[in-house]
């Protein structure tokens, strides 16, 4: 195995020149410079390597998906998830998701796309947070709505979470 | 673990209705835990996923009852 040893700079060195570029040390950072640009700093990739497969119920991974599922609301079937325990439907519309491994803070991400059944010929539904108060470390509720704007249960509901 | 799959737990939510959990049989937990962890409250029935009604044209007008 060879290996490439990057020695510490006292200030940044020149630019690399048109058509090359450089990586270099600089006050215990990793830092890239392309042609004549301004040098930006790499991410510490020791803190964005999976530590654990995605196969197992394991949340250690930094930087990837938290959670995800595949939710039919109007069958009440939960299809495939990841790192969630159950998911409670309280009403037409309304779901909540519980997390398997909680979250570190409720300041997480969601995002999510859906559909209903069709039979109103209607694909434009809604998916949104119930209410900024229900996004808890452990849980998050849903509410999905019919083009007219009342609550109506999707077919399909694929959301996925990111944070910490 | 796959007979997750075939259950439900009811009980009755905040909104005065009644909520249905539907556990992730991949999660790695028993049903006796995704309840302790997930259903809020000692009210709760654990039945097959039969029992559930398709029909949910009236699904807010469902009741939990004892």
């Amino acid at each position: 195995m060879s290996r490439i040893v990057l020695v510490n700079q006292s200030s940044t060195p020149d630019d690399a020149g048109s058509g090359n570029a450089q990586l270099f040390i600089e006050g215990n950072e990793l830092y890239q410079q392309v042609g004549t640009g301004n040098k930006t700093k790499v991410a510490n990739e020791t803190t964005s390597t999976f530590t654990s497969p995605l196969s197992t119920p394991s949340v250690s991974a930094v930087n990837t998906c938290k959670v995800w599922l595949n939710y039919d609301h109007h069958n009440d079937s939960l299809k495939s998830s990841f790192n969630v325990s159950s998911v409670n439907d309280d009403s037409a519309g309304n779901f909540t998701i519980n997390f398997a491994t909680p979250f570190a803070n409720s300041e997480y991400v969601v995002t999510g796309m859906g559909n209903g059944n069709n039979s109103d010929g209607n694909n434009t539904y809604a998916q949104y947070l119930k209410n900024h108060s229900d996004m808890a470390t452990g849980s998050v509720k849903i509410v999905t709505q019919a083009p007219g704007g009342s609550d109506l249960d999707l077919l399909v509901n694929c959301i996925a979470i990111h944070g910490n | 673990m796959s007979d997750l799959v075939n259950k439900r737990v009811i009980f009755p939510n905040a909104e005065g209705g009644v909520s249905v959990l539907v556990p992730a049989p991949n999660c790695g937990l028993t049903l006796e835990q995704i309840i302790a962890k997930d259903v809020p409250g000692d009210k709760y029935q654990i039945v097959d996923k039969s029992e559930i009604p398709s029909d949910r044209t009236f699904r807010n007008a469902w009741e939990y009852k004892e």
